[in-house]
């Protein structure tokens, strides 16, 4: 972006560069909000209704953004607490537990057309699974996008410390699971 | 993967550092497109719906006042929204006395009044009979009255 984030955000903000700014907007976080979200609800249909919902709900509320965090913070937590409450809500819609929603993404995964790992990444995917939904999401954001414990608090709105033992914890059940399936 | 944390170096052994997911073809050229589409027809819904609240709003807003003013007042609703009067009423005990043409009080009665409807069967009682087509008691009693309204002064 050519201008200063604050600038960008009054520009967002105000009437006439609106559509001008959503479109720098939708174009520079499309893909990295596409692949926080499908890691999380797996299937490529769903991660396109939730992603369109993030930006509807940026285009509907840019005016009430406070600045309190980084646009990339707001963003990245509305895709977050979007996609809990997808499987939250698939949780809701059938008498399965949540347990049972996870055994129903490790299906998605096995029947996905758009899913082209091989054996071990299969595995791997499966793993990850085995993890409560936050626990995964933590694990995803420090391994797969490599950002910062300090990023991931401002968006999951969770202490550095809490993070660490997240990821630490999520690292010891892949190992296991992996160990156990061998 | 060479900034992963100190726990999951050389953790998952075999795994390609890829991305096992793909998407459609031309997924994220498109995606712009879909999304503004979807952008505008939810503002066309949202300018319906504010239209369509812009002029039910003064019409809602006298119904309610009218609503209000009758409560306030005490005024039944029947003054405004007419009952239909049941049509079944048995009258063996009268008996035809004549051809005669005779003129049925016309009370319009509205309201039940149980004293209404006492008075006017004793006006009834002390016409002569023999003057009145028992097609028209009928037609009267029948349209002044309900079988409930009937029933209750017995």
């Amino acid at each position: 972006m050519e201008y200063s984030e604050q600038e960008f955000i009054a520009n967002l903000k105000a009437e006439e560069s609106r559509e001008k700014a959503f479109k720098i907007l939708v174009e520079t976080y499309q893909q990295r909000l596409y692949w926080h979200i499908r890691k999380i609800v797996i299937t490529h249909d769903d991660t396109d209704d939730i992603l369109q919902n993030v930006y509807m709900k940026v285009w509907k509320n840019i005016d009430n953004f406070r600045e309190d965090s980084s646009l990339f913070t707001w963003l990245f937590r509305i895709a977050t607490n979007e996609s809990l409450s997808h499987l939250q809500r698939q949780k809701k819609h059938s008498i399965i537990s949540m347990n049972e929603v996870n055994e129903f993404l490790v299906e998605s995964i096995e029947t996905d057309v758009y899913f082209e790992g091989d054996e071990i990444e299969k595995k791997f995917q499966l793993a990850l699974l085995q993890l409560p939904n936050k626990q995964r999401i933590v694990f995803n954001m420090k391994y797969f996008d490599e950002m910062k414990y300090e990023e991931i608090s401002a968006i999951l709105s969770t202490s550095v410390g809490a993070l660490k033992a997240s990821y630490h914890f999520a690292v010891k059940k892949i190992e296991a699971f992996l160990k156990e399936d061998k | 993967m060479n900034k992963k944390d100190e726990n999951s170096k050389n953790l998952f052994e075999g795994i390609k550092d890829g991305n096992p997911f793909r998407v459609p073809d031309n997924y994220f050229e498109t995606f712009e497109e879909r999304l503004n589409a979807r952008i505008k027809k939810d503002e066309t819904y949202i300018n319906y719906q504010r239209t369509l609240l812009f002029y039910l709003k003064p019409i809602l807003a006298s119904a309610a006042v009218l609503i209000l003013g009758l409560l306030i007042l005490n005024i039944p609703y029947s003054k405004f929204i007419p009952i239909e009067k049941e049509s079944i009423v048995k009258l063996n005990s009268i008996r035809e006395k004549g051809d005669y043409e005779f003129e049925i009080p016309q009370v319009l009665i509205l309201d039940f009044s149980e004293q209404q409807f006492l008075s006017d069967l004793e006006t009834i009682r002390n016409l002569d009979l023999k003057f009145i087509k028992q097609e028209h008691l009928v037609d009267y009693i029948t349209n002044s009255y309900s079988e409930y309204e009937i029933l209750a002064t017995n």
